[in-house]
């Protein structure tokens, strides 16, 4: 369970994204709203990518402001738009991720082969699609023992093969572990293909339950 | 025609001087503030009086030909401007019309002083030479026109990966302390580069006065101090690196101490040269000990520096200033015997301070 409470996100004088308290059990929670309602913003502030004022914990009181080592250990993002340095190759990227995560050799196999990575696994990032490297991006934001997976548009440039892997992955960790996906989508997610446990929409620069 | 050129001109001129704004202010500073008018014209006679010392201004405006080169290609491949591809649609010799007129435009400073030296060489009946800078600045005009018409005729070249790249890296994983050092080589080549020239021959030249006469340790801290500050411009690309283009790094679970020893370990790569030299040409008048400490110290300058970009998102213009006023207290300090050890240790302290305080409070807003 992941609770915020007293969140607020400001550039400058304006406020971005503003939450009194809000919690996130385990399982699917689909954050929707309109493009620059914040969604980025507020997923970027969770993953520990950037400041913020107010408190993000687990239920066990680990906390993005107490621990936030350990509290990164816990967290991993997938970007909407990912960009990684041109000269590094994806293997650079996830043995990079792997040292800071402890992944063990297994489960980056797992999810390299898994997302048809292989292929160009090492090959510059330069050279990558942008489905490559979204695809690279989803690889990476599964690695680890993370509590907290943040899927920032996941669907958006997969091929309909890609899009079975990612929801396969997300419900093989749910049904393994206990774990929360934030994810946000203009796409529609059917019930019957992935069980949306929450349903939320930003507005008015809160996010609220719906 | 004139909405096409506008259009060039807002991408390419404009973007080219504001991009450089910052070196064109400090040459102007150069230019206007030490030297008066009959300093230039003495220069500029000097300049004429032979083909070979009218290659200095030449080599010049060559390296600035290549700035704007670089610039073109780096811009005309950008995703935003991609809609340049209707250019193909012109004529020819519209092509080559716009292409010119944007070329002669990023080549103003070139020109103006061209033109000065032009005057000078009639005016001291140096025909030969006048011919001369004519024909070098029409070819750099033509090189440049016809770079940036061919980029813009072909937008997308495709990326080409050469074999050795593809070798490295099938075979070897980049170890993550290199990262920024490669990303700062690719981006920014100039400073890199410069930044190490700079730094070894000012160490170089420091280091060469011990024989003359009866130097204390002093001499060399001033000369790693400046030789140490110059790698300010590539740590603030460093920075932004690993802290906007990829900022993954400030998602990963390392503590801050980790962060410090992974930056102090590039760092210490990056200072290879400087080390080297300091070492196999240490003044023999001083201690072995004192070589240690004034290496910790000089060290310490670029981790504080460093550190201070934490502190909150500021203009590279804004960082200068402050890198400036750091660089006088610590000449100060030095000038004033205290040991180098004693500032090396008031360096890191600082920057742990901030490293601390900071790290997890900084955003770049400015580049957003």
């Amino acid at each position: 369970m992941l609770t915020i409470k007293q969140f607020e996100k400001r550039y400058h004088d304006a406020v971005i994204v503003a939450i009194d308290e809000i919690g996130f059990s385990t399982g699917v929670h689909w954050i929707r709203g309109e493009n620059g309602s914040g969604k980025s913003t507020f997923f970027k502030s969770v993953a520990g990518l950037i400041p913020y004022h107010g408190t993000i914990q687990f239920n066990d009181g680990v906390s993005m402001n107490s621990d936030p080592v350990v509290f990164r250990r816990y967290v991993n993002y997938g970007e909407a738009e990912p960009f990684y340095p041109g000269f590094l190759t994806g293997y650079d990227l996830i043995q990079f991720i792997s040292k800071s995560k402890g992944v063990t050799r297994e489960q980056q196999t797992h999810y390299i082969e898994a997302f048809g990575l292989d292929t160009y696994m090492h090959t510059s990032c330069e050279t990558y699609s942008t489905g490559m490297l979204k695809k690279l991006s989803l690889a990476m934001a599964f690695l680890g023992r993370p509590r907290l997976i943040i899927l920032d548009e996941p669907l958006i440039t997969l091929d309909n093969v890609s899009r079975d892997v990612l929801i396969d992955a997300m419900k093989a960790r749910l049904k393994n572990e206990p774990i929360t996906f934030l994810i946000s989508s203009h796409q529609m997610i059917e019930n019957d293909v992935l069980t949306i446990d929450g349903l939320y929409t930003i507005v008015n620069k809160t996010i609220v339950k719906n | 025609m004139k909405s096409t050129l506008v259009i060039l001109t807002k991408i390419f001129v404009r973007e080219f001087y504001r991009v450089h704004a910052g070196n064109f202010l400090v040459v102007l500073g150069f230019v206007a503030g030490f030297m008066r008018a009959p300093d230039h014209i003495a220069l500029g006679e000097s300049f004429i009086q032979s083909p070979f010392l009218l290659c200095i201004p030449i080599v010049i405006w060559l390296i600035y030909a290549f700035v704007i080169l670089d610039f073109n290609a780096r811009t005309s491949q950008r995703n935003e401007n991609q809609f340049l591809i209707h250019f193909i649609l012109f004529l020819p010799k519209q092509q080559w019309v716009y292409t010119f007129v944007t070329g002669s435009l990023q080549l103003i400073p070139a020109l103006l002083y061209g033109t000065f030296l032009a005057g000078l060489s009639i005016r001291h009946q140096h025909y030969h030479i006048f011919a001369l800078i004519l024909v070098s600045l029409a070819t750099l005009l033509l090189i440049l026109s016809w770079q940036m018409r061919y980029h813009l005729l072909h937008p997308s070249p495709e990326k080409k990966v050469s074999r050795l790249k593809r070798w490295i890296n099938k075979n070897i994983i980049r170890p993550p302390f290199l990262f920024q050092l490669e990303w700062v080589s690719r981006n920014q080549p100039l400073a890199f580069i410069g930044a190490k020239i700079a730094g070894w021959f000012i160490l170089w030249a420091t280091l060469a006065i011990y024989p003359t006469d009866d130097y204390d340790v002093r001499l060399l801290g001033l000369g790693l101090t400046i030789a140490f500050a110059a790698n300010l411009n590539v740590l603030i690309e460093w920075h932004r690196f690993e802290n906007f283009y990829f900022s993954l790094t400030r998602q990963m679970p390392i503590s801050i101490i980790n962060r410090i020893f992974n930056m102090i370990l590039s760092l210490v790569i990056f200072c290879l040269p400087e080390a080297g030299l300091l070492f196999t040409k240490f003044p023999i008048t001083l201690n072995f000990s004192d070589g240690i400490l004034a290496y910790g110290y000089a060290l310490s300058i670029p981790v504080l520096l460093y550190s201070f970009l934490f502190v909150k998102d500021r203009t590279p213009d804004k960082v200068v200033s402050y890198a400036f006023f750091f660089g006088i207290i610590w000449i100060i300090a030095v000038l004033s015997n205290i040991s180098l050890g004693i500032i090396c240790l008031v360096n890191i302290s600082v920057s742990l301070y901030w490293w601390k305080k900071y790290y997890y409070r900084f955003e770049y807003v400015s580049i957003n």
